[in-house]
Formats: structure tokens, C-alpha cells, sequence
């Protein structure tokens, strides 16, 4: 329904002082599942990135690809048969993993750059600042993000970077909101009130108070992020608005394969679909558990 | 109450025209500028006359903010302008197409509320529990699913495998398509509420969970309330205000979301005709439906925050005492 | 110069030339009794493309094959019929006279007069629904109509229009007595020219449209040219346009008043239902044998593909990167797809066009100065892997492509194209070390510039590199594929080549806006010859002209297109000189596959139009 169901979740409350870094690291390794997502994304990565250079397969030449079978089921030269093109599937995977990973990892960051410089300036400052901010926020909350994201790539050479930008640049509108509540909920804090009365001045209560009692806020929705980023890049490919050739995105992929289901040409969509799904799962989970590991409710226990 | 209504109506103006200026002023930035789109509805064997004129025939020869004024002169009239493209006022295609998709939507959410609901809360009570980690792993692996491999996947499955559903809605016009043939809206709806209750069960389950360590539910316990009428009472209307607020955000997701239904299932409705009309430098359309999804998302939140105020008092004391 | 042609746009010719209306193979007469109709043929739209405009005179914005030959030509017959069956150009003529049976076309062949000055049009026997004979003063409204357009409006509102040529422009005079129509021109017209062309366009208009809502205006009655025919014209063009713009009033009897073809619309609505019913009065050849002709749209081919798959509807088609086996040969179809292959057949055909890709000539081009040349575009074309393509990309289902007469559709005008530059990477590389380019830096650069049969060529300096920057139309895998298998192999003969994808209509905007950022622009459509049937090329490769977008000029070129034009020359010695010279890229031209429902019945057969034209009155179940 909408990638932001996760992200915006419950909001967590920040009472307390921030508790110490290794008692959240030690809660975060106790979850078993947590490290096996870590793990699990290490290994796809570490694939991705290495794979091209252990065994190298061809996938930027078209014209040397089309000599291969097209469609061929996996054999002992194509470990995982070859798609339409003719492309090698398993080098494939990692070669356009590279670019969804990358991808959906740098829009991930600029949402959160964006969104928490946003939100935090529009909390701390209050007053009409905010106002303006918020209504603009709003406007851009109450355009589907889909929409956007079509009609700005449309309207836009897709280039990698642009690509990045723009996931990046319209992702920022829920984050925006998620810090921007904590800015506001700090800032009415008595021990704020306290500083500014003290003499200190705006930006040190950001860097001392603010800053660190949303970051559990920041991380967790960064990781977030990075998951929506790549789902969204993989809807982009869906509709043939992905990566231009010869680059390739695991959305254009399962896009190509999926119209191949009725052919029963399994792998084509089924591997890359396992691979890709838990990708987003191992991500998510590690959100979860992050939140969890920043949760001060439960180290009161 | 009333001041409050008054305050947030005009807010909503001032969000809607910044909606306006948003898309109006975007298509400026376009390689060939606004008249960027002759070409596409022309065909490429339109001359340079050719172009001007079909500019001038939809006003784009005029200054920026004389286009702004004259589109919001018009839209204050109901006229969404003229469609570049199909050949129609942008009214007529969006009064065609928004039953359609509403239909569509709102079932689908519905379906996901009853079971996501439900769902999320027993997860919350049994937490930990052999059905928690069910209900959460399924939800994960969901919510990672990009919608449209799962809309395949489905139609394989369903439509071509066991149960032979039809694998695509009917197209033909009739808003009440839904009711006279409801079994071709199984799989699109289907799809839509699989991926509503992966994000609404989890977010759910989370809310209850944060309402239920609160103290007044402690305190409700202690006081020896049921198990059953802790949740019921107190922790439910205290994790609902969450979720109306979430829905009230998701109205422009729902009709994202929708798009790609609309578009597996050959069921044109708004994304459809919002997603064809990007792709064919159809503006005015895209604007159009664009402004009024936010016009939806805007009386959506409206709607939610008054529904918030019946279901947690406090909240209304909160807002007028800031 | 500008003869405007209609391109198939939005649909990639190489890849998807999925919507290819189905029509028979040669006409009968049909003297067999006929029976009462029955059935209801199901008829897939093209993704994305529903018919939208039923008014036959209009604009660029509605010029397409969805309107023109899935929807108004079946309501309202054209004066010329071109393409029926597998063959493109047949102009099927009545034979004159009260008791002889029509033909597709409206009236007999033109007759040419006056040193090929003077056209005169002998109409056949047809009747519109509102009982008015087809007669010259219909044929006269239209050509009224069009010359106040073109009077007053510079012909804004009719796509086919051409500043200066034919039809209107060259038109002094046009009378018309109950049968016969005579249209007077300034200068001798190539015969073939002005009927392919112009006489094709004409579509006869009833008396019950000369209204601008009131009683009978005068427009189709009125003088031709004269002022007071063209404002009264211009009342009811503007009157008939709105009306137009009212979809829900196409079934209305207002709009079935004009029909004289072999359907009448029941149903239509905006999203691209459209029900047709047989047209009782209908006196051509073929009255329809089933009762019931529904088109229904369609989001993609994919969801197409599925509605095939449940066997809901009766004409369809399939992208060739679906198919399982690849076809045996030029216009012959292999297995048909697995999930359809029990209900239907698989059919293929070509299309009158040629698919291509532009060459950047404009002085500010940085990249003009290679593609001046001819030896690198011919190294160009020797790099493009055409059988490659076609074996692996598109199943087979694609023809070789070098010349700009359609090949292998019938009839060929007269000429056999030759292919002098087949795909030959070792020749390619040859011809551009021969002409003094090295290898430099993982790039061909110029080492021996001047202008010598051995060296680079004008304007190439020392330490130029071969650079090429390709622009093409995204979104449609196959085709993404055919650009980069062309791409990459210019690439490994060290060219500096890079591949752009934009969505379609910035492709177009691109590529026609005079812009100097791209050397070859590919929208992956080609050119269609229709509804201007006659495949000359001074649409496209003379200057000025309305589609030249790479500004070619080569005098020897624009004298031999004149003369195919005005003079009678033959379209051969313009083929052979295009073959020979390459003002563009050839890249495979794609056949268009059908799936036809196996209980389906012709007695004349199957075959996809090359025009893309739908006959559905010849089916029968």
C-alpha cells in the first residue's frame, strides 16, 4: 500500500537519557535474527561485488551477448541459465545488485540527510519557520509519491545520479516529519528550556540535546529507507523507468522475468525474486532490531 | 471546535496552492520546456507553427503566473482544463476514472483494516509467541515483495493455475462493476490488501505494544480488569489514534499503490490515467489528478484529526492549548 | 518541401509491432448468399492506444492508427481503399455502372486528363445511413472544408495537410456533378503521387454534418475557394470539432448519418469500449457475417497476453519476446506461444514502412562532420548486427532492412532492393582504417585528416575520435536491447559511442526540435506509409522538409524525389540512390504477430495488414 507504513511507525517516546552504546549493541546481537539479517546482507554484497571479478561473465556487450542461447535453462556453462538478451543470469544478478544496492543505499542517505536537517530545522526553530515549513512538507505529503517519482523521471534523463536524487529527494517527506516531532518534543523539554536560559546557544542544545536523543530515531528510519529506496527503484523497473542499459537494476530484471512466468522460464524471476525479497527483509529486520536495541523501555528490563 | 475546523480549511487552501505552484512550475524545468510535450501529442512530423500554435491553443504562451492565475480562475469554475492528449476535459476523464479507483482502493482497505487490525493486536498480546513470529515473518516477507511481482505471481497462481480467476478486471465503464461481477476483483483486490496488511498489521502490533506498557494500562490491570477488557478498552482506543492518522497520510499511497494494480490487472482507474499521462507529457492530466488526490489527502487528515479528537479527548485539550 | 506521412507512434516497429490489425488476403466479390449475422468478435486494442476521435477531418493530435483504421474507416469508407490482406497498395475499384457490385473503394480509378493537369473521380453506387447517395458534393464537403482550413487557418486542423503541395495548395479548381468529381491543378502531378496521397485522404462527408447545429449551412454546396464557402466552412468545422469532443455522442444518430461502411457504433465509451453493430444499408462488397464487433483496451501487452490466455478475445496479439520457437523465415510463423497455442494461431506479416534511425547533419552538430561521410555510415550500418537482432531479439519475426521501400511486402513498385552493407564488423574496420583512423587511447582516432580517398575527410581534424551519440526511445526491453546490441558493437570497433534512453516523447521532442546533442535519434518507430501510401521520401530526405530532422541535403537526392513527385518517374532510381547512399540507419524492420481464435473462419484466409487496417466483415465463426 505505501512503503511509508513502516517508517512512520508507532511513535516511540524519548524520556529518557540516552542509554549507554554498548548496552544497545549487546541488546542488538542478543536478537539471534538480527545478526543473521546482517550476515545475510554482508554475504549478497560481498557476492554483488565480488562475484564479477571471481568468475566474469559478459554484461555490457549486447551484440556479443545475442550469441549465446536466449532463454536457456541453467547448465554447466550458465550456472543460472541466460535471460531474454542472452546476459548470463547469475553474473547478472550481481552486476545489476551493484546498482540496486548502491542505489537504494545512496538515496537512503539522502533521505535522511534531508529529511533530518528538515526536521530538525523546522522543529527547533517553532514559530512561523515551522509553519511555512510544514505547510510546504504538507503539499508535498499530499502528492502521491509515485506519481512524482514517474513524472520527475519522465520529465528527466535517468541517469544513476538522477535516479539517486530524485528516490532521494522525494523519500525525505516522512523522515522530515518523524525528526521534526522529536526536535519539537525535545525542545519542550524542561532541561532545553534550561540551557537556553543558561545562556547556550540554539545551536549547542541541537548538538547536545537535540541531535543525540533523535539519532535512535534517525538510524532506525535510515535503515528504513535504504529498504523503500530499493523497493521503489525495483517499481521504477517495473515500469521500464529504471537504469538505462547496458547498466541494469534488479527491478528491470524481475520486470523481464515476470513477463516470462507463463513461459516457465523459472530461472529468470524466481532466484533473483528469493534474493531480492530477503534483501529487503534482512534490512527491515535490522530497523526493527535497531529500534528495539534503541528502545529505552526495554532496557529498563 | 469550530475555529479549529476554520484554521485547518485554510490551511489545507494554502497547502493545495502550493500543490498548484509545485506541479505548474516543474514542467519549466523540462529539456524543451513546457512546450515539451507538442511533440508527443503532435507526432514528430508537427512543424514549428505547428508547435506554437497548439501552445497557444492551451495557453502556454503566456507568463508563468498569468497560466497560474488563469488555472486557478478555472479550477475555482471546476474546470481542470483540457487534456493534451485524449481529447477531453481533465474533469471528465478524472469523473470517469475516480469511482473506479475508489472502488477499488476502498475495498481493498477495508478488507485490510478487518484483518490487519485484529491481527496486529493478538500479536501484541501473544508477543513472542509461535503466531507473533508467524504473523511478523509473513508481514516482512510482504512488505518486500514489490507489488507487481506479486500481482504476477498471484495471476499465475490463481488465475492460470488453481482456482482460475479472471486475471484482470473489467474494463468496461460501469462504477458498479464491483458488485456485478465481484469475482474479477478477487486477485486486484487481493493484491492490494496482502500489501496493506504487511504494513498496517506490524505498525499495529507496535502501536498496541507502546499503549500497553503505558501506565494507565498497567494500572487498569492491577485494578484487576481482564486480560481481554484491558485490550479491548483501553489499549485498543488508545493505539487507534495512530492509526487514524496513518490513514489519513495513506491516501496518496493508496492511490500510488493502486496504479500498478491498475496497471497488472488492465483496470484503468486515476494511477492508470496519472501514469499514461506522465509517459505521454499529458500535464494537465497529471496536474489535475495530482491536485486532487491531494484535495482527498487533505480533507483525509482533516477527517482523521476530527476522528482522533471522538476517539481520544485528550487530544483535542493538546491542540488548543498550544 | 514537406509531405507528411503518419508515424507509428508510441509502438516500436523492431520489437512490439504488436498491434497489427488483421485483415484478408485479396478481395471476392462475394456473390455467396449471405446469412444472417452471428457472433461477437472480440477485437484487442493496441496497449495504451484507444480509439478517442471519430471525426474523419482532424488534427495531428488524433491522426492515428487507432482512430483512423481500427475505428472511422469502419464506419466511414475512405474514397481510395488502400491494403487489404498481405499486400499494401491494391486499390480496389467498383466496377461503374447502376447494377454492378462496389468495390472497398468509393469510386473507380482516377482518370487523368489535361497533360495529367486535371483528375477527374467517377463515384461508385454507395449510400450513407442518412440515405444520401455518396456523390460528388460529398466528396466536394470535404474538400471544401479543407481549403477554408487551409485558408484560413493554414491548415492547422487536417494532419495530412502539406504547405504547398497537392491537396489543397496546388488545387485551382474543383467542380462535381451527382457522379463525378473533377479537381483542377496548377501544374502535371505524378498520377500515382496525387492518388496514394491525396485522393486516399478523402473521406466523403454527408449533407446532415453541413449544419452548425441549425438547418443545412452551405459548405458542401457552396464554390470551391470562395470566401463565403470558407467562413461557412469554418462555422461548421468549428461546430462539427466540439461536437467531436462529446465521446458519449458517437453512438448518437448524428454521427451514424455519415456512415457508409460496414459498421455503425452501439457503444463508446472513454476508456476505449467500443461496440459495433452491422450497418443494414451497407453496400459494399462484404456485408459483416458476425453481429457483434467490440474492441476493448488494454494497460499493457502483458495483461493482453493474459486475456488471451483466458481466451476473452477472439483477435489478438503477442510481443515475439514471449514466443517459445523462433520463426523458420521472413513472414513465416513458428510454434505458437505455449499457455495460447491450444485456442489459437499464430500469424505474422510485415508492414508498408521502414524502420530506421536518424543521422544528425546539422551544421552545429559536433558529430555532423563523422556522419558527412559516407564510408563511416557505412562502417555505421556494416556494424549493425540485423540478423542477430531479428534471430534472437525478435524470434524471428523481423526482416533485414536496407532499403526505403518496404521489402518483402508486395507490391514492390518496381524495384528489387539490394543490401550493400550487411553486417561485416572486419569490413567496417577496414573501411575506417582505410581512411586513416587508428587506434588510440581504446578509441578511433583521426591520424591523416584532408580530404583524399585514403584520409578522414572535410572538417576532421588530427586527433579528432569517432565519437557517436545515440539517442533512443526507452521502456520496451527487446527494443533497449536492439540499441545496445548495434551500440555495443560500434563500440568494439573502437568507436566512442554512448547510448541515451529518454521516454518516447522527449525522444521526439529531442530529435525534432533542431537539437545538436545527439548524432543518431531512434524513437523505434521507423515510418509508416499511411495514410500518404506512395513511399517516396520527400517527407524526410529533402530540405526543409516537415520530418527532415537530421537537416539531410543532397542535391542529387532532392532532384530524384522531385522527379517521383511531379514528374513519372519511377520510385526505383530513388530506392537504389537511399540504398546506396544511407541518409540513415537501417535496423530491422518488425513483423507484426497476430493470434487468431482457431474457431474463427475466412474463406480467403489470415494475414496481419501491412497498413494496419481491420476488415472485421470478412470473419465469420
Amino acid at each position: 500500500m505505501t512503503a511509508d507504513l513502516i517508517t512512520q511507525d508507532a511513535p516511540t517516546s524519548v524520556e529518557m537519557p540516552v542509554p549507554m552504546w554498548r548496552q544497545r549493541l549487546k541488546i542488538f546481537t542478543q536478537n539471534k535474527l538480527a545478526i543473521a539479517s546482517v550476515l545475510y546482507l554482508l554475504i549478497v554484497t560481498l557476492f554483488c561485488f565480488l562475484w564479477p571479478h571471481l568468475h566474469p561473465t559478459n554484461q555490457t556487450n549486447q551484440n556479443l551477448a545475442i550469441n549465446n542461447p536466449i532463454n536457456q535453462s541453467p547448465n554447466s556453462q550458465f550456472w543460472l541459465g541466460t535471460d531474454s538478451s542472452g546476459f548470463d543470469i547469475l553474473g547478472r544478478i550481481a552486476y545489476g545488485g551493484e546498482y540496486s544496492l548502491t542505489l537504494g543505499f545512496l538515496a537512503g542517505i539522502v533521505t535522511i540527510v534531508v529529511g533530518t536537517l528538515y526536521g530538525m530545522i523546522s522543529g527547533f526553530l517553532g514559530g512561523v519557520v515551522d509553519t511555512v515549513m510544514m505547510r510546504v512538507l504538507d503539499a508535498f505529503l499530499s502528492i502521491p509519491y509515485l506519481f512524482l517519482l514517474i513524472t520527475l523521471v519522465t520529465l528527466f534523463a535517468r541517469t544513476a545520479s538522477l535516479l539517486i536524487l530524485t528516490i532521494g529527494l522525494t523519500g525525505w517527506w516522512g523522515t522530515a516529519r518523524i525528526i521534526r516531532a522529536d526536535a519539537m518534543l525535545i525542545r519542550n523539554l524542561e532541561y532545553s528550556q534550561a540551557s537556553v536560559t543558561m545562556g547556550a546557544s540554539k545551536w549547542h542544545i541541537i548538538r547536545r540535546h537535540v541531535f543525540p536523543n533523535s539519532i535512535s530515531n534517525i538510524v532506525t528510519v535510515a535503515t528504513f529507507s535504504v529498504a523503500d529506496a530499493i523497493l521503489f527503484l525495483s517499481t521504477l523497473g517495473f515500469l521500464g523507468l529504471g537504469l538505462q542499459a547496458p547498466q541494469t537494476d534488479w527491478g528491470t530484471m524481475l520486470q523481464n522475468g515476470a513477463e516470462l512466468i507463463p513461459n516457465g522460464y523459472w530461472w529468470e524471476v524466481y532466484p533473483l525474486a528469493a534474493i531480492f525479497i530477503l534483501v529487503v527483509v534482512a534490512i527491515n529486520y535490522i530497523g526493527d532490531a535497531l529500534r528495539d536495541a534503541f528502545e529505552v523501555r526495554l532496557l529498563e528490563r | 471546535m469550530l475555529a479549529y475546523i476554520v484554521r485547518r480549511l485554510l490551511q489545507s487552501v494554502v497547502v493545495l496552492f502550493m500543490v498548484i505552484l509545485f506541479s505548474f512550475a516543474l514542467p519549466y524545468f523540462q529539456p524543451e520546456g513546457i512546450y515539451t510535450p507538442a511533440y508527443s501529442v503532435l507526432g514528430t512530423h508537427a512543424t514549428h507553427a505547428n508547435v506554437l500554435a497548439w501552445g497557444a491553443q492551451y495557453g502556454l504562451n503566456h507568463p508563468f503566473f498569468v497560466r497560474l492565475w488563469n488555472y486557478i480562475i478555472a479550477l475555482l469554475h471546476g474546470n481542470f482544463g483540457f487534456s493534451y492528449k485524449q481529447g477531453q476535459s481533465v474533469y471528465s476523464i478524472i469523473a470517469t476514472n475516480v469511482p473506479r479507483t475508489v472502488w477499488l482502493a476502498l475495498s481493498a482497505l477495508l478488507l485490510t483494516l478487518v484483518i490487519a487490525v485484529p491481527l496486529g493486536m493478538l500479536q501484541a498480546q501473544r508477543r513472542n509467541s509461535v503466531f507473533d513470529y508467524a504473523g511478523t515473518g509473513i508481514a516482512f516477507v510482504l512488505y518486500a515483495v514489490p507489488s507487481f511481482l506479486l500481482a504476477f505471481l498471484l495471476i499465475q497462481v490463481f488465475a492460470f493455475g488453481l482456482l482460475h480467476l479472471p486475471s484482470q478486471a473489467p474494463t468496461a465503464l460501469a462504477p458498479w462493476a464491483m458488485f456485478t461481477d465481484p469475482v474479477a476483483f478477487i486477485l486486484p483486490v487481493a493484491t492490494l490488501t496482502l500489501l496493506g496488511v504487511a504494513g498496517i498489521s506490524r505498525f499495529m502490533r507496535g502501536a498496541v505494544l507502546d499503549v500497553m506498557v503505558q501506565d494507565y494500562v498497567r494500572t487498569a490491570k492491577a485494578k484487576g480488569c481482564s486480560a481481554r477488557r484491558t485490550l479491548w478498552k483501553h489499549t485498543f482506543r488508545n493505539a487507534l489514534g495512530p492509526i487514524i492518522t496513518l490513514l489519513g497520510l495513506a491516501i496518496p499511497g493508496l492511490f500510488g499503490g493502486a496504479l500498478i494494480i491498475e496497471d497488472v490487472f488492465n483496470y484503468p482507474g486515476l494511477g492508470y490515467q496519472a501514469y499514461n499521462g506522465a509517459l505521454n507529457g499529458d500535464l494537465p492530466l497529471v496536474i489535475g489528478i495530482t491536485l486532487l488526490v491531494a484535495i482527498f489527502t487533505v480533507l483525509g487528515n482533516l477527517a482523521a484529526d476530527l476522528a482522533l479528537g471522538i476517539v481520544n479527548p485528550r487530544i483535542r485539550l493538546e491542540r488548543s492549548g498550544k | 518541401m514537406q509531405i507528411r506521412k503518419k508515424l507509428r507512434l508510441a509502438t516500436v516497429v523492431g520489437a512490439a509491432g504488436a498491434a497489427m490489425a488483421l485483415s484478408l488476403v485479396a478481395p471476392s466479390v462475394s456473390g455467396a448468399a449471405t446469412a444472417a449475422p452471428s457472433g461477437t468478435l472480440t477485437y484487442a486494442e493496441a496497449p495504451g492506444a484507444s480509439p478517442n476521435y471519430i471525426f474523419p477531418f482532424m488534427s495531428c493530435t488524433y491522426f492515428s492508427v487507432n482512430n483512423i483504421n481500427q475505428f472511422q474507416q469502419l464506419l466511414y469508407r475512405p474514397l481510395y481503399w488502400f491494403g487489404l490482406g498481405n499486400s499494401a497498395a491494391v486499390v480496389d475499384k467498383p466496377q461503374l455502372g447502376a447494377n454492378n457490385p462496389n468495390g472497398l473503394s468509393l469510386a473507380a480509378a482516377p482518370v487523368m486528363k489535361n497533360g495529367n493537369k486535371t483528375v477527374v473521380i467517377n463515384l461508385g453506387n454507395y449510400k450513407f445511413m442518412s440515405g444520401q447517395a455518396v456523390n460528388g458534393q460529398s466528396v466536394q464537403f470535404f474538400l471544401n472544408l479543407y481549403k477554408a482550413d487551409v485558408a484560413l487557418k493554414k491548415g492547422a486542423d487536417y494532419c495530412g495537410y502539406n504547405a504547398g503541395f497537392g491537396i489543397p495548395d496546388q488545387v485551382t479548381s474543383v467542380t462535381h456533378t451527382a457522379k463525378t468529381v473533377t479537381i483542377n491543378f496548377n501544374t502535371s502531378v505524378n498520377p500515382n503521387w496525387i492518388l496514394y496521397n491525396y485522393l486516399s485522404e478523402i473521406t466523403p462527408l454527408p449533407t446532415t454534418w453541413d449544419t452548425i447545429g441549425g438547418n443545412e449551412e452551405g459548405c458542401a454546396t457552396g464554390a470551391y475557394g470562395a470566401a463565403t464557402t470558407n467562413s461557412k466552412c469554418m462555422a461548421v468545422l468549428k461546430y462539427l470539432q466540439a461536437k467531436a469532443l462529446n465521446l458519449s455522442s458517437y453512438s448518437s444518430s448524428f454521427w451514424q448519418s455519415g456512415v457508409d461502411g460496414p459498421y455503425t457504433v452501439t457503444h463508446f465509451d472513454t476508456l476505449g469500449n467500443v461496440t459495433m453493430v452491422p450497418n443494414k444499408t451497407y453496400m459494399g462488397p462484404q456485408a459483416s457475417q458476425v453481429a457483434v464487433v467490440k474492441e476493448i483496451p488494454f494497460s499493457t501487452s502483458t495483461a493482453e497476453e493474459n486475456a488471451l490466455r483466458a481466451g476473452s478475445v477472439d483477435l489478438g496479439y503477442v510481443d515475439p519476446s514471449v514466443l517459445t520457437s523462433p520463426s523458420p523465415g521472413p513472414l513465416k510463423v513458428g510454434a505458437n506461444w505455449g499457455p495460447v497455442a491450444s485456442r489459437y494461431n499464430l500469424v505474422t506479416g510485415g508492414t508498408w514502412g521502414f524502420s530506421y534511425a536518424a543521422y544528425n547533419f546539422q551544421s552545429g552538430s559536433p558529430e555532423a562532420k563523422f556522419l558527412d561521410q559516407l564510408y563511416i555510415r557505412q562502417a555505421l550500418q556494416e556494424g549493425v548486427n540485423q540478423a542477430g537482432i531479428i534471430a534472437k531479439l525478435d524470434k524471428g519475426y523481423g526482416l533485414v532492412n536496407f532499403s526505403p521501400l518496404p521489402y518483402g511486402i508486395s507490391p514492390t513498385l518496381g524495384h528489387q532492393p539490394k543490401q550493400l552493407y550487411p553486417y561485416n564488423l572486419t569490413s567496417a574496420k577496414a573501411l575506417l582504417a582505410k581512411h586513416g583512423w587508428t587506434m588510440s587511447g581504446g578509441s578511433l582516432t583521426c591520424t591523416n585528416p584532408g580530404t583524399g580517398a585514403s584520409q578522414c575527410g572535410a572538417n576532421i581534424n588530427k586527433g579528432d575520435v569517432l565519437t557517436i551519440t545515440y539517442l533512443y526511445g526507452g521502456g520496451t526491453p527487446s527494443f533497449t536491447a536492439e540499441v545496445n546490441t548495434i551500440v555495443s558493437a560500434w563500440q568494439s570497433l573502437g568507436i566512442k559511442a554512448t547510448a541515451t534512453a529518454e521516454p518516447f516523447n522527449q525522444v521526439i521532442a529531442d530529435c525534432a526540435a533542431g537539437k545538436t546533442t545527439w548524432s543518431v535519434c531512434d524513437w523505434g518507430a521507423g515510418w509508416i506509409y499511411a495514410p500518404d501510401y506512395y513511399p517516396s521520401g520527400e517527407w524526410g530526405f529533402t530540405p526543409g522538409a516537415g520530418f527532415n530532422i537530421g537537416a539531410y541535403n543532397n542535391p542529387t537526392m532532392t532532384s530524384i524525389i522531385k522527379t517521383t513527385t511531379f514528374g513519372t518517374a519511377k520510385l526505383s532510381q530513388y530506392a537504389s540512390f537511399f540504398e546506396q547512399q544511407l541518409p540513415v540507419m537501417f535496423q530491422p524492420n518488425g513483423e507484426g504477430t497476430g493470434e487468431i481464435l482457431k474457431t474463427l473462419k475466412s474463406t480467403i484466409g489470415f494475414a496481419p495488414n501491412p497498413l494496419q487496417n481491420f476488415n472485421p466483415e470478412y470473419f465469420h465463426f
